[in-house]
C-alpha cells in the first residue's frame, strides 16, 4: 500500500504540464536518435545532456529516461524500413521486419513493434514499482564488502558477455578502471595520473568520454567508406489483422517475461533479450520455416523483449546504483550531475524525485505508443536527409555538450581523444561497453575495496567471512572461469551501444 | 596487414602503455598505516593489463586460432578518400576547441560546418550555407536563448535583432 501511495504521488508530479512536456520532448528526441543509424542510445543520451542542463533534476531525468527508451523504439523503424538497425538491440528485427516491409507489410510490423514495446515497457515498469522498495531495504543493510562484491559481479557479467574474446573484454575493463584513477585519490587526496593538468584534478568527465567513445568514433567508422543515401519503402496501412493479433499475443507475453528477467541482471546488454526471444519464438513456432521470411512473431517477440529489458535495466540502477548498460551508465552520470547518487539512499533521501521518474516511465510508454504510429511518415522523411548533414548537426551538439559541461574547450579535446581511441578500439575488436561501465564504477569499486580493507586491517579474508559477499565473489569467479574456458569461442554478443 | 599482425601490434602497444602506467603507479603510496594507499589499485590494474596483453599476444601468435587470424586480412586502413574524410573530423574538432573562446561559438561552428560538409562531398552552395548556419547560429540561438546554456559569444551575435534575441 505504501508503494501505491508513493507511486500516486509520482504520477501527480509527472502529470504536471512541465514534466509531461519533458517526457514528450524526450520521447521525440529519443525516437529520432534511434532512427538515425550510427548514433546509438548511449551517445544520443550523452549528446542531449546539455539540453536538460537548466531543468530541475526531476525534469532532467524524466527527459533523459524518455530519450533512452524512445531510442530503443526508434531503432526498430530503420530495421524494418531499410534493413539497418538504428541501435544494436534492433538488429534481430531486421530479419523478419524488413522481410515484411518487402511484402508491403511495413505498417503492421511497425505497429506490432510499437504495441509490443508499450506492453513490455509498461509491465517492466510495474515490476520496478514492486521490486524497488524490497531491494532498496536489502541494499541498505550492505556494508563496503557487500558493495564491493556486488560491483564486482556486475563488472564480471558485463565483461564476460561483451565480446567474442574474454581477454579483450577484460583488457577493456582494466583500461576503464585505470581511466577512473585519473584525478584526486578519493581517500588520501593525492593526485594520480593528472600530468599537472588542472582540468584533470576532478578526473575525466564522463560525458565527453562517452560522446567520444560512442558518438565521434561511430561517425569516424561511418565516413571512412563512401557515404550513401537511404531509400525507404512505403509504409502502407498500420492496422493489424485478427490473424496478426492472434499470432503476436504469445510472443509479446514471452518477450515481456524474457526482457524483464534479463533486465535484472546487470551487464547483459539489450541484444541478448532480443535474440533470446527470437530464438524461443522460432523454437516453439508451428511454422519455423516462415522465420526470416516475414513472420510477425519475429518482430513482436524481440521488440517486446528489447523494451521490457530497457525498463527493467533501471531496477539495478535505481535500487543498487549499478548501471547495467552504457546508456544506464550515462543516466547514472546525469543523476550525479544533478547532485543525486543512484542506489538505495536515493529512495530514502529523494523519494519524491525517484517515484516521479518511475511514474514517468509509464507515462512515457503511453506517449511513445500514441506519438510514434502517426509520426512514422516523419521518421521516414528523416531517413532521406544525407548523412553528411547529420554529421554536421551531431558534431554541433557534441561540441555544445562537451564545452558546456565545465565551460572549457579542454573537454572538446577529451571528446576528440576518446573518439579516436574508440575508433581504434573498434578496429581491433576491443569492446567499449566494459570500458565505460568500469570507468563509471571504478571509483565506487575502489572506495568499497579500500574501506573494506581498512575495516579488516588489510585482511582480504573479510570478503570470505560475510555470507553475501562470499556468495557474490564465488559467483563472479565461476562466471569469469566459465567465460575463460570458452576463450576461443566464436559467438559474438555485442553489448548495447 | 593480417588480423594476426594487427592483434600482435595492439598487444605490444597495450603492454608498453601498461608498463608506463605501472611505473607511474609505483611512485604513489602503495600501502599506508590506514590501509591501501592511492597506488594500491593502479599497481594491480596496470599489472593485470600487462598480463592480459601478454596473453592476447600469445593467443594471437600460437594455436589454431592464430593460424586462422594469419589468413584473414584486417580491415584497418581506409582508402585515400576515406582517409581524407577521416582526417577532417579530428582537424575540425581541434579547430573548434582552439577558436571556440576566441571567435565565439557561431562563427567557429559555421566555418567548421562548411569545411566538414565540403569534405564529406556536399557541393551545393545553398545547402552548405543553410546547413552550416543552422548547425552554428541556429544551435547557438536555441541553446543560449531557449535553454539558457551559455556559449561563447561572437561579434555576429550583436547583429541579432532585439525582438529575436532580446536586449
Amino acid at each position: 500500500m505504501e508503494t501505491f501511495f508513493l507511486l500516486l504521488g509520482g504520477f501527480a508530479d509527472v502529470l504536471h504540464p512541465g514534466n509531461l512536456a519533458y517526457a514528450l520532448i524526450g520521447c521525440v528526441l529519443g525516437t529520432l536518435i534511434g532512427v538515425l543509424p550510427g548514433i546509438g542510445p548511449a551517445a544520443g543520451t550523452a549528446i542531449l545532456i546539455p539540453v536538460t542542463a537548466t531543468l530541475d533534476p526531476t525534469g532532467s531525468i524524466i527527459m533523459l529516461a524518455a530519450i533512452y527508451y524512445g531510442a530503443m523504439y526508434g531503432g526498430t523503424i530503420t530495421s524494418v524500413l531499410i534493413n539497418t538497425p538504428g541501435e544494436a538491440a534492433s538488429a534481430v528485427t531486421c530479419l523478419d521486419g524488413y522481410a515484411m516491409a518487402k511484402q508491403g507489410r511495413a505498417g503492421p510490423a511497425l505497429s506490432i513493434a510499437a504495441i509490443g514495446s508499450f506492453i513490455g515497457g509498461t509491465i517492466a515498469t510495474i515490476g520496478l514499482v514492486f521490486l524497488a522498495l524490497p531491494l532498496t531495504r536489502l541494499a541498505l543493510t550492505f556494508g563496503p564488502p557487500e558493495i564491493f562484491s556486488l560491483l564486482l559481479i556486475g563488472l564480471v557479467l558485463v565483461t564476460s558477455l561483451a565480446s567474442q574474446s574474454i581477454l579483450r573484454a577484460l583488457m577493456a575493463a582494466a583500461i576503464g578502471l585505470l581511466l577512473a584513477q585519473v584525478g584526486i585519490d578519493p581517500i588520501m587526496g593525492m593526485q594520480r595520473f593528472t600530468f599537472g593538468q588542472l582540468e584533470l584534478m576532478d578526473g575525466l568527465a564522463i560525458v565527453p568520454v562517452v560522446m567520444g567513445l560512442f558518438g565521434i568514433s561511430e561517425i569516424l567508422l561511418s565516413i571512412e567508406r563512401p557515404l550513401t543515401n537511404m531509400f525507404a519503402p512505403p509504409v502502407g496501412s498500420l492496422f493489424l489483422s485478427k490473424q496478426d493479433v492472434r499470432r503476436s499475443a504469445g510472443p509479446v507475453a514471452r518477450g515481456t517475461l524474457i526482457g524483464f528477467a534479463l533486465g535484472l541482471i546487470p551487464g547483459l546488454g539489450s541484444m541478448i533479450p532480443a535474440f533470446l526471444s527470437y530464438a524461443v519464438e522460432r523454437r516453439i513456432s508451428k511454422r519455423p520455416g516462415e522465420f526470416g521470411k516475414g513472420a510477425i512473431e519475429g518482430v513482436a517477440g524481440p521488440e517486446t523483449a528489447n523494451n521490457a529489458y530497457a525498463n527493467a535495466a533501471l531496477i539495478p540502477l535505481f535500487t543498487l546504483g549499478i548501471p547495467g548498460s552504457p546508456t544506464t551508465a550515462i543516466l547514472m552520470g546525469a543523476f550525479m550531475i544533478n547532485g543525486l547518487v543512484p542506489g538505495p539512499t536515493l529512495f530514502v533521501e529523494h523519494a519524491e524525485f525517484v517515484w516521479a521518474v518511475i511514474a514517468s516511465l509509464v507515462v512515457g510508454n503511453v506517449i511513445l505508443l500514441i506519438l510514434n504510429l502517426p509520426l512514422i511518415p516523419l521518421w521516414v522523411a528523416m531517413l532521406r536527409i544525407p548523412y553528411s548533414i547529420m554529421v554536421v548537426i551531431v558534431l554541433a551538439f557534441c561540441v555544445v555538450g562537451a564545452y558546456s559541461l565545465n565551460n572549457q574547450p579542454f573537454d572538446i579535446g577529451v571528446m576528440l581523444v576518446f573518439g579516436v581511441f574508440g575508433y581504434l578500439l573498434k578496429k581491433v575488436d576491443i569492446p567499449t561497453a566494459p570500458l565505460i561501465l568500469t570507468m563509471i564504477l571504478g571509483p565506487l569499486l575502489e572506495s568499497a575495496l579500500r574501506q573494506s580493507l581498512e575495516m579488516s586491517g588489510g585482511d582480504f579474508m573479510i570478503f570470505f567471512t560475510r555470507p553475501l559477499a562470499t556468495t557474490l565473489i564465488v559467483l563472479a569467479a565461476v562466471v569469469l572461469l566459465s567465460s575463460s574456458l570458452n576463450v576461443f569461442r566464436r559467438v559474438k554478443v555485442d553489448s548495447e551501444v | 596487414m593480417t588480423t594476426q599482425r594487427l592483434y600482435q601490434i595492439t598487444s605490444v602497444v597495450i603492454f608498453v602503455a601498461s608498463l608506463l602506467l605501472l611505473r607511474g603507479a609505483l611512485e604513489l603510496h602503495y600501502y599506508t598505516p590506514m590501509g591501501p594507499g592511492p597506488g594500491f589499485f593502479p599497481v594491480w590494474l596496470a599489472s593485470i593489463l600487462a598480463i592480459l596483453s601478454v596473453l592476447t599476444f600469445l593467443q594471437a601468435t600460437f594455436g589454431e586460432w592464430a593460424r586462422e587470424l594469419a589468413q584473414t586480412g584486417a580491415d584497418f586502413v581506409a582508402d585515400r578518400e576515406g582517409l581524407v574524410r577521416l582526417a577532417v573530423i579530428p582537424l575540425a574538432l581541434i579547430g573548434a576547441a582552439f577558436f571556440l573562446e576566441r571567435a565565439g561559438y557561431g562563427i567557429t561552428m559555421f566555418v567548421m560546418n562548411v569545411v566538414v560538409l565540403w569534405a564529406l562531398g556536399t557541393r551545393n552552395i545553398l545547402t552548405i550555407i543553410l546547413v552550416a548556419t543552422i548547425g552554428s547560429f541556429g544551435i547557438e540561438y536555441v541553446f543560449s536563448h531557449w535553454l539558457n546554456v551559455p556559449l561563447p559569444p561572437d561579434d555576429v551575435s550583436g547583429l541579432c535583432p532585439s525582438w529575436l534575441c532580446g536586449a
